[in-house]
């Protein structure tokens, strides 16, 4: 690793730290609390998904007097060797950068450092890092605070201490904070951090509450592979950065070895075309970085790999979807849906979103769009997101919900999961809160969200043809006999015989669940003799002989093919009634 | 209980012993369906009806409901009793199924069942919540009580200066007139000029028989005022504020409203004439006035379209009070001292219309 951002490296650091609070995301007591969380728990998971392990993360907030609080997240994670703990966390790595595109949760390097830089000027605190590695004997504690003049660590003390654990990495810190409870908090924004990382557990130890959240899948995602930045890509100071790392080369080389798609012809061409044969990197003057940036992005290559994205994927979306929504007993659970890979300006991404609908979530609020950036929750700047703006764009009235504003969330019990992953996700500013407005990507985001969409319409047609059916049979089994007996009463009569009326109502055969057992019942005036086929991932049939009026019976199906089948008789008449589906959350019952 | 609820119930009874699905038929609450009658001058319903069927859950629900309405009137028959609107409302909590959700919706039954059948509210033995009016002058009637005794009152003599109370139900079987004195009935909007009248026994210097309507009135002062028109031959006079609010007070009496449109012929009294405060009169008396509120003006211009106000009179009254932009109270009259209503307003009015 190497700083080469040299235009900043004089200037201080305190400085800088003041100048930029807001862009780092440490403007109030209250969002430094969650920033520090935030980080530190984005650092956790990306060590823990290079080593393939799984995450299991504790985060603890104390709060030691008014707006002063102790923050400590312990993880599972590699550990880092002793000796770089100073350069990992005391050190403000402005300016860096990898020279690699990888899908990755934040900026390499920075925002650890600034939430120890924050914690040491408001509170005085230095930083407590204990570390264990797999190859060290020990954990070791390092108390560190970060030299603002010189802008390196200054180690306090060095000691061993005993965890017992076969690696892992804990940071504590004390600074000024506000803990709040609700849209925005510490806890919200680990829970939405489980959802897209179902792989992870989570303890969280809060001022008010415990919050245990387990795993939903055990296997963890492939890491993404890091790939060099496609040609389309790369701006002018990337370039000129890149070009500095390899002074000695000569440029054609330097253009060769590092950009993907970059073919031994074309970097010729490249040269070629703009004047700079035979030169070496450190000859080069703005100007010619300027004709040679141009020339790139008039030379065609093949489109950036793709193969560097990794989803959160179909399976766990889905497990995670019902481990985090199951509270709210929803009627149904989309399909996951993903869309893409696809490319803009030379970098790759990805799409992919779920939906949950309907039970005791609020039905008279506005939809709640969860909003997910190479797996990292954004809670920040929801009105300015490429995210919001989709879901708002998107006429929801053709899908059956209520939008009384026009380009404004449409109102109703759903919950829409969005995440977008790429090797360069488009911030809208340094914050890192909010997507960009990418045309590629509100493409990509408005065909995924019809996708969601098409399939709660559907839902939503078959709730009310299911509502239409149990109407059916309070009519058969509760209204018409109750009408019966209570006109008889007053006449004083005995009650009439109403079946006549009741098959004259049905006029059918029904099909439907009875306590998880599918039941065909004979609502018409004659013995009635089919064959029963349900259609789903596999066919079965059954057939019934000889039903006699007001007679029902048994099918054999299991509940499970019930519930993921269609229906079918071969009855001449209209025939069934559907009050047999199961809900999808009970499919993996 | 009345027959023709029985009827009902029969009916559905024996379509359902017969293996036909019930049904009930409806006059269609259409507003197309309510028309203004030119010869008789009163709302009334059209000739078309909707019939709801069982066969469909939310009809059975309805069906199921009125079963429920009549199961609770054969029992109030049975003991004698009546109930207000609301606590049968309260009452049909315990209904199953036929219980009701909001007391709009049992009101709105109660009144499909006069529709469908003739029979009135009140002889269901269901009142309304309010009080009835008051009433002070000649008149002599026989008043069925709670002991089952017919008590004869003197409407001037048997009562104090609050007047007799109307009770809910003035049909022949619970009040019978026995005669009058009077030359007219005057219906009085508020209860401020009532007490005006009566303290300056306008009742006795002017032979007529004072009725405090109480603002907007119930249905059981609209059918005294009625019977007293049919039955003693008296003629019917409305005195009223002025402004657009009472004008409709005097067309509900005069030509019935659109919500009780079945029972227009036993409600409305076409006849009747208006001595309230007009336009006409702002100006001639110069009485202390208030500006039209925009409401005001909104219910004005509606009038100017309803077929009731549809006379040059009032056409002409609506839009000189529009022309002015103000309206009158009763009391405004008092500008003119205590008796002025008494002794100068209404003889002139009275006159006017041809009363005396």
């Amino acid at each position: 690793m190497k700083v080469v951002d040299l235009d900043r490296r004089e200037a201080s650091i305190s400085e800088f730290f003041d100048k930029n609070r807001q862009m780092l995301g440490f403007d109030s007591p209250q969002k430094a609390l969650f920033m520090t969380v935030k980080e530190a728990v984005d650092n956790s998971l990306d060590a823990c998904g290079d080593l393939g392990i799984l995450p299991d993360i504790t985060v603890k907030v104390t709060e030691i007097e008014k707006e002063r609080y102790g923050v400590e997240i312990t993880d599972n994670g590699p550990g880092i060797p002793r000796k770089d703990v100073g350069n990992s966390f005391g050190k403000m790595l402005f300016g860096t950068r990898f020279f690699v595109e990888r899908q990755s949760r934040g900026q390499q390097g920075l925002g650890i450092s600034a939430a120890i830089l924050y914690a040491q000027k408001t509170t005085g605190f230095p930083a407590e890092i204990t570390t264990k590695t797999e190859s060290d004997m020990t954990a070791y504690k390092i108390v560190l605070e970060i030299d603002i003049k010189k802008n390196e660590p200054l180690i306090h003390s060095t000691e061993p201490v005993i965890w017992d654990v076969k690696s892992g990495l804990k940071i504590y810190l004390v600074l000024k904070g506000k803990y709040i409870t609700g849209k925005q908090s510490v806890e919200e924004y680990i829970r939405e951090t489980a959802i897209a990382n179902p792989h992870a557990s989570f303890h969280l130890y809060l001022p008010d509450k415990t919050v245990e959240i387990g795993r939903s899948v055990e296997e963890i995602s492939p890491i993404p592979n890091a790939v060099k930045p496609h040609p389309y890509g790369v701006e002018l100071g990337d370039l000129i950065s890149i070009f500095r790392e390899h002074e000695s080369e000569d440029v054609q080389h330097i253009l060769e070895n590092n950009f993907s798609r970059m073919t031994k012809q074309s970097a010729e061409e490249i040269v070629k075309k703009s004047g700079l044969e035979g030169l070496s990197a450190s000859s080069l003057k703005q100007k010619d970085f300027e004709i040679l940036l141009k020339t790139i992005k008039n030379t065609s290559f093949m489109e950036p790999r793709k193969d560097c994205l990794s989803p959160i994927g179909v399976d766990a979306l889905y497990k995670s979807a019902i481990a985090s929504f199951s509270g709210f007993n929803p009627a149904y659970f989309s399909q996951p849906v993903i869309r893409g890979p696809f490319v803009y300006s030379g970098h790759p991404f990805l799409t992919e979103a779920i939906a949950v609908y309907g039970g005791d979530l609020p039905k008279e609020e506005p939809i709640k769009v969860l909003r997910f950036a190479n797996r990292v929750p954004l809670l920040y700047q929801s009105g300015s997101c490429a995210i919001t703006k989709a879901v708002s764009s998107l006429s929801w009235n053709q899908y059956g919900f209520s939008q009384p504003i026009k380009d404004q969330l449409p109102v109703g019990p759903l919950v829409v999961v969005i995440h977008v992953a790429s090797t360069k996700i488009p911030f809208t500013s340094e914050a890192k809160e909010a997507i960009a407005t990418v045309p590629e990507i509100m493409d990509a985001l408005d065909t995924l969200l019809k996708g969601i969409a098409r399939q709660i319409k559907t839902m939503k047609k078959k709730e009310a043809h299911k509502m239409q059916v149990e109407e059916k049979f309070s009519l058969i089994e509760q209204i018409l006999p109750e009408i019966a007996i209570k006109s008889s009463k007053i006449l004083g009569k005995s009650p009439p015989n109403i079946k006549p009326i009741i098959s004259k109502v049905m006029g059918v055969v029904a099909f439907r669940e009875i306590e998880g057992e599918l039941y065909a019942e004979n609502f018409t005036e004659k013995v009635q003799s089919f064959q029963v086929v349900l259609r789903g991932e596999e066919e079965h049939r059954q057939k019934v002989k000889d039903l006699k009026p007001f007679q029902k019976v048994k099918l054999s199906f299991s509940r499970e093919v019930v519930g993921s089948s269609e229906i079918y008789a071969d009855l001449p008449e209209s025939i069934l009634l559907g009050a047999y589906s199961l809900p999808e959350v009970f499919k993996n019952e | 209980m009345n027959e023709k609820l029985y009827n009902i119930v029969k009916e559905i009874y024996e379509e359902m012993n017969a293996g036909r699905i019930p049904k009930v038929e409806l006059k269609s609450r259409n507003k197309e369906n309510i028309i203004f009658d030119p010869r008789t001058a009163v709302w009334k319903y059209g000739a078309n009806t909707v019939k709801r069927y069982a066969s469909k859950a939310s009809s059975a629900r309805s069906i199921l409901k009125m079963l429920y309405i009549m199961g609770f009137i054969d029992e109030m028959t049975e003991g004698n009793k009546t109930s207000t609107l609301r606590e049968m409302y309260y009452i049909s909590e315990g209904w199953n199924l036929g219980k009701f959700e909001s007391q709009d919706e049992s009101d709105l039954m109660v009144e499909d069942l006069e529709v469908m059948t003739n029979v009135l509210r009140e002889e269901m033995r269901l009142r309304p919540e309010e009080s009835g009016a008051s009433v002070i002058g000649n008149l002599t009637l026989t008043e069925l009580n709670r002991k089952g005794e017919k008590k004869r009152i003197n409407c001037r003599d048997d009562v104090g200066d609050a007047g007799y109370t109307i009770p809910y139900n003035v049909e022949k079987e619970k009040i019978e007139f026995v005669s009058s004195d009077v030359d007219f009935v005057l219906a009085i909007e508020t209860g401020g000029m009532f007490d005006r009248l009566v303290e300056n026994r306008f009742d006795e210097k002017m032979r007529s028989l004072l009725v405090h309507i109480k603002g907007q009135p119930s249905r059981s002062t609209k059918r005294l005022i009625n019977r007293l028109n049919r039955e003693m031959n008296l003629p019917i006079v409305v005195f009223t504020d002025g402004d657009p609010w009472s004008f409709r007070i005097y067309a509900s009496i005069a030509y019935g409203a659109i919500k009780t449109a079945h029972i227009s012929d036993i409600l409305a009294t076409p006849n009747s004439e208006f001595v309230g405060i007009t336009a006409s009169d702002i100006l001639r008396y110069d009485l202390p006035t208030d500006k039209l509120s925009e409401k005001d003006i909104e219910a004005l211009h509606a009038e100017l379209e309803d077929p009731r106000f549809n006379t040059p009179f009032w056409k002409g009254e609506i839009e000189t009070m529009l022309k002015i932009g103000k309206k009158a109270e009763q009391q405004a009259l008092a500008k003119y001292g205590l008796n002025f209503a008494t002794d100068s307003y209404l003889p002139e009015k009275l006159q006017e219309n041809g009363i005396i």
